[in-house]
């Protein structure tokens, strides 16, 4: 439901190509769940819709479909399946096959139909489908912290994160403010796929600490390294592997701080 | 959403999962709240104990199945600690003894019989500590006590560091404990007057911050107000605010506002309180409201008449950390004072635990919520130690319990994980 206008606004946007690509990392999808769920025993889980959608969104539409199928396999095997699938591996699949795709055929990320590239948001022509696309991801985000299924702790961490280091940089990029939280596939991503409970942080200081550090992480991948393809991915990629480790450090300073009360 | 199937991704996201109303308050679907009016109950004709009523006792049965007893006689005492007894709370012959997996008690049975006299206990001269004690003990009182850590009935021989009095309930559909206080405020009043006497410590009176009571103000307790939904009136809360125990071996004890009633009762009578005010409230109830009901009455009988044909499970306690009234547990326990009726589900599915947000908003105090059940989960000892487990008992994660996706029971993972704690001697953290 909190996608449904997103995914209205992309299809009018980016045409039926998508549909293409959304059927392929479907199938490959479906078909990884399927013999994972013979192979444990456990039930199909109808989440790899849901998996092909996002990732789909995150490719351009004139992508590859041996790209498409290669990303999503690994991704359903090594990132999903062999954890156990949903509520147990701690990385989205969708995003790890975006990562995957975008790290092993680089120039097939070149052009997006959805998504400013950083280093066109100033000088693009905002028209009105770029307003649709940011409402509906805005729309999708409210209705998800209002069903209380995403933190809030950790979309207002991406915010503050991102705000507060491109005020360091103070603008190499020529970017307004908000230019780094509006631009590429940064909030979509966030919104969609980091802030699943499953991948993010388990404890609330948690999910400040990791929403704060990734924000301030994508900026800085972009800021230092301008030539590159867009680096939201692998640096949210990057944080949600930290989760566990942030979570760990949250319960130390718990054990210790009990420790030191009751003695 | 299929029950059996995994919850799934899909239906998190897409907004299909049964959600927790927590943050809404008790705009809880299982009915409307109780009229808070005390009426008489039907007396019931069997009076059931219930093994579960005494944690932290080895019981030792005191009587033979078929003998005649009055109420107040003890019926069983504690193995290792022979003074902690409890009583019959009726006059009648003890028809039944069930017991479960390695001779563990589940219930003894009295059926009532009209013409027999109850014990009436000596009233002590002077009201000291070692008095209230032994009167308390006697009279099968003292196993209403409770102590934190591990939630079992204290030692009689011990001090803790704080006696907190809990005269706040705010389960869905619970009685108003300021009603059933204002109903027997002289009872009440002595009751709490013995339990000054009791230990050496603070005693705190932990009441709602909305409504109040009458009490002798020049008796040392101090009055604590507590707000908010419930966890708020969880004596794990209140110890956790007044008095946090934890690997230091100290202990804070605990006891409900209508066992103080019953203490004030034995006092000025010489019999203890052998009701208690219980709410009837749920969807499928025709007319909710507070009876007055004998300890230990047939949930059945309680019940017949009362509610609707359509289909629905029948509680003891509450809907979080209540048991179901079935097989050998069809009787209200000790300290349960309501039966809620709620319908026939089977939402609960078995599914991987899911660090959604609101199992944060619903953690008891301190605690962190996710960390916590995983190492409930797989069973880490240590870890669920030094995450706070010595601090809770099976009622504050019931709330944690109904939020999570998975539908595991963590109230029984934690017992189990209180008692092995206990037993191997691992409170203290090395």
């Amino acid at each position: 439901m909190a996608i449904a206008p997103l995914l209205v606004v992309a299809t009018a946007s980016a045409g039926y190509q998508y549909l293409l690509v959304f059927a392929i990392a479907l199938l490959c999808a479906g078909f990884w769940e399927r013999v994972f769920a013979e192979k444990r025993g456990r039930a199909f889980d109808v989440g790899v819709i849901y998996t092909a959608l996002l990732f789909t969104l995150l490719m351009p539409p004139g992508v590859a479909m041996f790209h498409v199928i290669f990303g999503v396999s690994f991704a359903m095997v090594f990132a999903h399946g062999v954890f156990g699938g949903e509520g147990k591996a701690f990385l989205n699949p969708a995003l790890v096959a975006a990562a995957i795709v975008q790290i092993t055929f680089p120039t097939s990320l070149n052009q997006h139909a959805l998504w400013t590239a950083v280093s066109e948001f100033t000088e693009a022509n905002h028209d009105l489908m770029d307003v649709l696309l940011l409402l509906s991801i805005i729309f999708g985000a409210a209705v998800l912290m209002t069903g209380r299924l995403v933190s809030w702790r950790l979309l207002v961490g991406h915010v503050i994160g991102s705000i507060a280091l491109a005020a360091v940089f103070g603008g190499n990029l020529d970017l307004p403010w908000y230019g780094h939280l509006l631009s590429g596939s940064y909030i979509y991503v966030v919104v969609f796929i980091t802030s699943d409970p499953s991948t993010s942080s388990a404890t609330n200081t948690g999910r400040w600490v990791q929403g704060i550090l990734a924000g301030a992480l994508v900026v800085f991948l972009r800021e230092v390294n301008p030539s590159h393809a867009d680096s939201v991915v692998p640096a949210l990629l990057l944080m949600s592997m930290a989760a566990p480790l942030i979570d760990q450090v949250v319960i130390w300073f718990n054990i210790r701080r009990r420790a030191r009360a009751h003695g | 959403m299929q029950s059996g199937k995994l919850c799934s991704n899909m239906d998190l996201w897409l907004g299909n999962l049964k959600r927790s109303w927590i943050k809404q308050g008790l705009d809880l679907k299982i009915g409307a709240p109780p009229d808070q009016v005390i009426a008489d109950g039907k007396p019931s004709s069997t009076a059931t104990l219930l093994g579960s009523d005494y944690p932290g006792v080895k019981p030792r049965l005191l009587v033979e199945e078929g003998a005649q007893v009055r109420a107040g006689e003890p019926i069983l005492c504690d193995r290792a600690r022979p003074r902690i007894v409890a009583t019959a709370p009726v006059s009648g012959t003890l028809t039944a003894i069930n017991r479960g997996a390695k001779r563990s008690l589940i219930s003894c049975q009295i059926t009532a019989q009209d013409g027999m006299d109850g014990i009436e206990f000596e009233f002590p001269v002077v009201l000291n500590r070692d008095a209230v004690r032994s009167m308390m003990l006697q009279s099968g009182l003292w196993t209403t006590l409770r102590k934190r850590p591990f939630g079992y009935i204290p030692d009689p021989e011990k001090n803790p560091r704080a006696l907190l009095v809990t005269a706040i309930d705010t389960q869905p559909l619970a009685p108003n404990p300021v009603v059933v206080i204002t109903e027997y405020s002289e009872e009440f009043s002595i009751g709490l007057k013995a339990l000054c006497k009791l230990v050496d410590a603070p005693l705190y009176l932990c009441q709602s911050a909305h409504q109040s009571f009458q009490i002798d103000e020049s008796l040392p307790v101090e009055r604590v107000t507590f707000e908010g939904e419930h966890p708020a009136g969880l004596p794990g809360v209140h110890i956790h605010r007044l008095c946090p125990i934890g690997f230091d071996g100290a202990e804070a004890w605990h006891i409900d506002y209508q066992n103080v009633i019953s203490l004030g009762c034995l006092i000025k009578t010489g019999k203890p309180w052998y009701q208690r005010v219980v709410s009837l409230a749920g969807t499928a109830v025709k007319n909710p409201r507070l009876l007055k009901l004998p300890l230990g009455a047939l949930i059945t009988e309680v019940t017949e008449g009362e509610l609707l044909d359509e289909p629905k499970r029948v509680i003891s306690g509450s809907v979080f950390s209540g048991h179901l009234a079935t097989g050998l547990q069809v009787s209200l326990a000790a300290l349960h004072y309501q039966i809620t009726v709620t319908p026939e589900s089977d939402y609960h599915n078995r599914s991987p635990l899911i660090a959604l947000p609101d199992l944060d908003t619903v953690s008891p105090p301190g605690i962190l919520a996710v960390p916590f059940l995983r190492a409930l989960l797989v069973g880490d000892v240590e870890q669920a130690r030094d995450l706070g487990a010595l601090e809770l008992v099976e009622e504050d994660v019931a709330l944690l319990s109904y939020t999570c996706s998975s539908g595991t029971d963590y109230g029984s993972l934690l017992r189990r994980m209180l008692d092995q704690i206990d037993r191997e001697d691992l409170s203290i953290r090395q």
